[in-house]
Formats: C-alpha cells, sequence, structure tokens
C-alpha cells in the first residue's frame, strides 16, 4: 500500500533523511521507533507532502506521491495525525471535524457525514459531549483523541500517527492505544512512530528502526521485542548486562 | 439648538464614512489573519471601485450603463485584480518573511496608482450616488415634540453605504461560521500546519481571501465615492484610515475592526466640526492622532485593553 525508495529529505541545505526505504502492506500495522532527532516526523511529513521529497520515491497505492500537493494526498486516502496534534483551538470540536472530512468535498452528502460523525464519537465517546467546547479548552488526552477523530473523518486508507502518547498519563494511553487496535480490527493501515517502543510494539505486526535519518533494523513485532539492541536502545532494558 | 442639529448631522456622515473604514480595515483582518500580511494595497481597491463606478458611467463614448451593472463589474475587475495579487503574493517560497510580502503590497498598491492616474487623470471625479432622490428631513424633534427642534437631513447615499456596510458584516459572519469554505478560511487563520493536514489548499484558499477583500474594498469605494468623489490617489488614504482601524481594533479582530472604523469615521467627521476653518486641512491627521493615542495606552487595541480588565476581574 506504501512504498518508499530511497528516499532523501532536506531542510534547506541540511539532509535529514539518507536514502530511506521502507513498505507497509494493506492492512498492517507497522510502528517506526526512533531516538529524539532520527527524522521521524520529518519521514511522516514526507509521505503526507508537508515536506517535498529530495529524491527518491514515494508510492501510495500505485501512485508516485513524493512531490504531490499535501491537500492531494489526503484526497487519495492518506491521513496524517501529527506531532503535536495541530488542532483548531478556537473552532469547536464539532467543527474540528467537519474540517478534517474537507478533503472528500461536497461530493459527499450529508448523509455519510453524518454516519462518520458518529462512527468517530462511538469510537470516543469522551468528544461527543465536548462537540461544541473549543478544541483548544480540551485536555491532552481528550486533544489527541480529537486529531485521531479529525483524521478519520477523511476516510483514510493509511493512517499515520506522530507519537499519539507524547505526554499522557498512561492510562489515557491505554485508551489511544485501544483506540488504535480498533481500528486495525476495522482494516485500517497504520503506520506508528512512537517514542514508547514497548507499547508500539505490542500492537505493530512489524517494525523499523530509524537512526540519524537511517534504517538500521527491521523485522516482526516479536524480533524487535527479543532484539538486545531494540531493547537496550529503546525498551530500556538489559542495560547491565551490556555495561557488566 | 443649531448646534445639536450639527452634532448629528456630523454622526451620520461619520458613521457613513466610518462604514467604510470599518470595511476596509475587515480586508485587512482577513488577509492578516489568514497570512501575517498587512496588505497595504488594500485601500486601491477602493479607488478601484470608485474609480470604475465613474468610468462606466460618465465615459467620453457615451456608454452611460446603470449602476446595477456597473458597480458588480466593478467588484469583479477588482476581486480579479486582489486575486492575482495573492497569486503573487503566495508564489514565492514558502518561507518568504512577511515583511517581504508586504514590501511587495506596497509595490502593487503604487502601481495600480501609476496605472489609474494614467488612465484616468489626477483630476477629483463625480460618481452618481445608487438612488436619486434623497429621502426628506428628518426631524427627531417632532417625535418628541410638534415642531421642528433639530432638523436633519440624511443623503440617500448615506443610508446606502451604512446598510451595505450592515450587511457585509451579516453575510460575512454567515461565511465564517456558517460554511466549509469559511470555515476552512479560519482553520487556516488559526493554524495553516493543521489546514495542510486536513487537505485544505492554503494558497488556493489565501488567494480566495484576497479576491474577497478586494470585492468588499471595491464595493466600500462604489458606495463613498458619490458622496466624497473619486481620485486616482484615494486608495492611500482610505487604506491608511482603514489599518488605523484595523490596528486600534486590534489587528485580527474581526469586531474590534468593525467598531474602531464606525468611530474612527465619527471622531473625524465630529472633530472637523470642532475645528476651526484654517485648520480644516488637519481633518486627516485626526485618525492618526487617535491611533497613536490607542496604540500608548494599549499596544494591542482597544479591545485587548477591554479583554484585559476582563481577564483580571474573572
Ligand atoms: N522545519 C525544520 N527545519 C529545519 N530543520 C528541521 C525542521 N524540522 C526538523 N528539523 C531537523 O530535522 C531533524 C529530525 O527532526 P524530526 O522532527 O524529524 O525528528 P524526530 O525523530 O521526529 O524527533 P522527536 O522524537 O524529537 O520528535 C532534527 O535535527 C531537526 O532539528
Ligand atoms: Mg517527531
Amino acid at each position: 500500500m506504501l512504498k518508499l525508495a530511497s528516499v532523501v529529505t532536506a531542510y534547506g541545505n541540511t539532509e535529514v533523511l539518507h536514502g530511506v526505504s521502507l513498505h507497509v502492506r494493506a492492512g498492517e500495522v507497522v510502528a517506526l521507533v526512533g531516538a529524539n532527532g532520527a527524522g521521524k516526523s520529518t519521514l511522516l511529513n514526507t509521505i503526507s507532502g508537508i515536506v517535498p521529497a529530495r529524491r527518491g520515491s514515494v508510492l501510495f497505492d500505485g501512485k508516485e506521491i513524493g512531490r504531490a500537493a499535501a491537500d492531494r494526498i489526503v484526497r487519495l486516502g492518506l491521513s496524517h495525525v501529527p506531532e503535536g496534534r495541530q488542532l483548531f483551538g478556537p473552532l469547536s470540536v464539532r467543527d474540528n471535524l467537519l474540517l478534517g472530512a474537507y478533503s472528500r468535498g461536497r461530493a459527499d452528502t450529508r448523509a455519510h457525514l453524518h454516519d462518520d460523525l458518529e462512527h468517530v464519537l462511538d469510537t470516543f465517546p469522551r468528544l461527543r459531549e465536548r462537540l461544541e467546547q473549543r478544541a483548544g479548552t480540551l485536555s491532552g488526552g481528550e486533544q489527541q483523541m480529537l486529531a485521531i477523530a479529525r483524521g478519520l473523518m477523511a476516510r483514510p486508507k493509511l493512517l499515520l500517527f506522530d507519537e499519539p502518547s507524547m505526554g499522557l498519563a498512561p492510562r489515557v494511553m491505554e485508551e489511544i492505544f485501544r483506540a488504535i487496535g480498533e481500528l486495525r480490527h476495522q482494516g485500517l493501515t497504520v503506520l506508528l512512530v512512537e517514542q514508547n517502543a514497548r507499547w508500539a510494539l505490542r500492537i505493530a505486526d512489524r517494525g523499523y528502526v530509524l537512526e540519524n535519518g537511517r534504517l538500521v533494523l527491521d523485522g516482526t513485532a516479536e524480533e524487535m521485542l527479543d532484539n538486545r539492541e531494540v531493547q537496550r536502545a529503546y525498551l530500556g532494558k538489559g542495560y547491565r548486562e551490556v555495561w557488566e | 439648538m443649531g448646534w445639536i442639529s450639527n452634532t448629528l448631522q456630523s454622526l451620520i456622515s461619520g458613521i457613513a464614512v466610518g462604514s467604510t473604514y470599518a470595511i476596509v480595515a475587515l480586508g485587512f483582518t482577513i488577509i492578516f489573519s489568514s497570512t501575517e500580511v498587512v496588505n497595504f494595497a488594500q485601500g486601491e481597491f477602493v479607488m478601484i471601485g470608485a474609480m470604475i463606478s465613474y468610468w462606466l458611467t460618465y465615459d467620453d463614448f457615451g456608454l452611460r450603463w446603470p449602476l446595477y451593472v456597473v458597480v458588480p463589474i466593478a467588484v469583479a475587475v477588482s476581486a480579479v485584480v486582489g486575486l492575482l495579487l495573492g497569486w503573487v503574493l503566495m508564489r514565492p517560497r514558502k518561507d518568504a518573511s512577511p515583511i517581504s510580502l508586504i514590501i511587495i503590497t506596497v509595490g502593487a498598491s503604487v502601481l495600480l496608482q501609476g496605472i489609474a492616474g494614467n488612465q484616468w487623470g489626477k483630476d477629483a471625479v463625480p460618481v452618481p450616488p445608487f438612488t436619486a432622490v434623497d429621502p426628506p428631513p428628518l426631524d427627531l424633534g417632532a417625535i418628541f415634540h410638534n415642531g421642528s427642534l433639530f432638523p436633519v437631513s440624511v443623503q440617500s447615499q448615506q443610508l446606502w453605504v451604512m446598510g451595505l456596510m450592515v450587511l457585509l458584516v451579516i453575510g460575512l459572519t454567515l461565511f465564517f461560521n456558517k460554511t466549509m469554505v469559511g470555515k476552512a478560511l479560519r482553520a487556516v487563520a488559526v493554524n495553516k500546519h493543521g489546514a495542510r493536514l486536513v487537505g485544505i489548499n492554503v494558497s488556493r484558499l489565501v488567494m480566495g481571501a484576497f479576491a474577497l477583500s478586494a470585492a468588499m474594498g471595491a464595493l466600500a469605494g462604489a458606495a463613498i465615492a458619490p458622496i466624497s468623489t473619486g481620485n486616482y490617489a484615494m486608495g492611500a488614504m482610505m487604506g491608511l484610515k482603514g489599518f488605523a482601524a484595523a490596528i486600534v481594533g486590534g489587528l485580527g479582530n474581526f469586531t474590534g475592526s468593525i467598531v474602531a472604523g464606525v468611530l474612527l469615521g465619527v471622531l473625524e467627521t465630529c472633530g472637523a466640526g470642532f475645528l476651526p476653518p484654517e485648520f480644516a486641512q488637519y481633518k486627516d491627521a485626526f485618525a492618526f492622532i487617535i491611533l497613536l493615542l490607542v496604540l500608548f495606552i494599549s499596544p494591542n487595541g482597544i479591545f485587548a485593553l477591554w479583554r484585559r480588565k476582563k481577564a483580571v476581574r474573572a
């Protein structure tokens, strides 16, 4: 469904991704882990067209989108739930959700829109009680739910998540991950970036490790969880064994 | 009792002129909130509206088109010019600083003024009022008292200007709160990154915002010119006054722009009434004295002052 080949991305003269190749098959949940500044967000931004790829190719559903505009990519069925949520703070929760469906245009009927709104509100019941509240006044966890729900309103085939658990208490995090698990049961394909590698690999089928703009490791989630390097660097386990 | 009549008279012309300042200020607000650019060509749209209305009604080829045809044309032409300006501003790389974009708008302003001066000459030109008949003089005194206490005459064009401003404000409020495109424009204003993520084509929407504010400016120009006459250079003063109103209202504040625009018009007209005749030419400086005063007291506009008080109380 998604295939990156030797993707290079740079900000001005600073190259951040030095030839990244990965793929995500339909129906898969793939985790991408890496340290701060490794280029994870940059990778997701390249896929969703926020930052253009300098070189290499990004194929989504067989179409080249490496240099396509962000709005076209959303219309093709790819939603990006970004780092920092990027909600429309002064607008109501309802308007944020409706804007999530902006890319579907007028061709889509009101009835469809209403059904989808009901559907995401069933997934995140906490948002239902706050539909008319300003998005900026929601708690951190609720904002994250809204960001995900807004992404879903575009009816994506592929969802990119950038650190959905950031700054959330364990209990809220659990709720978010339960929702992501639910989405996969509904047949959604997910590429998930997470600092918390243990959580991410628990719900993922496969994983990649990104280091300084290069993929250094990949494998199934179990392989990754068992891998000593991954354990040491990203799971905080076996710290002692390495040093002794 | 003459002074009451005079004051009421000034008040009405002040509100009329102020309505146009308010519309221009709203144009600044719409552009500023979606781009962080202060569009110094905003006043030129007013000029375009006024001059095209003059041109097509009093032209040398004997084309005396009716105003209900002419005004929509003037508004449409201005919208296209606005669209082009928006397009030019969206061309530079996305990391162009607002300052360099603002300089482009200054350039556009100079260019438009040059073209207008060339095309229509430097003299003031007449523009016909929307309706020829003025309402009979209003006598407020007659309501309380049988007799003519404070006679006030209102020009029909003044009613047009005020009415258009009210309609425009209602229309814009509906547009920004009820339509998807209006909400998308607000989304662009509060979070461009978020807007792109949900699939909003930001530069196209910004171009639309330029067209909208240009159309509004032209409408204000066509409406005020029958009162103030048109002139190739009128855009500069209109732009500055509208800008002053936008700043006084707290740049980016919708309600603030409207209130400050009307207030500015009223203060200016009433102020001029109290100035001795030999100082009449300082009337235009009034707006800027008020601007400076407000900025001294509350650098974020009058509404910021009010909001701060409320925050303290809460
Ligand atoms: N807009 C930008 N302009 C210039 N440099 C940037 C920009 N965004 C990111 N970078 C740089 O690119 C590198 C990778 O950043 P990125 O945000 O992709 O990392 P990350 O893996 O998502 O980190 P984190 O885990 O902290 O979110 C960093 O060195 C960062 O400074
Ligand atoms: Mg990141």
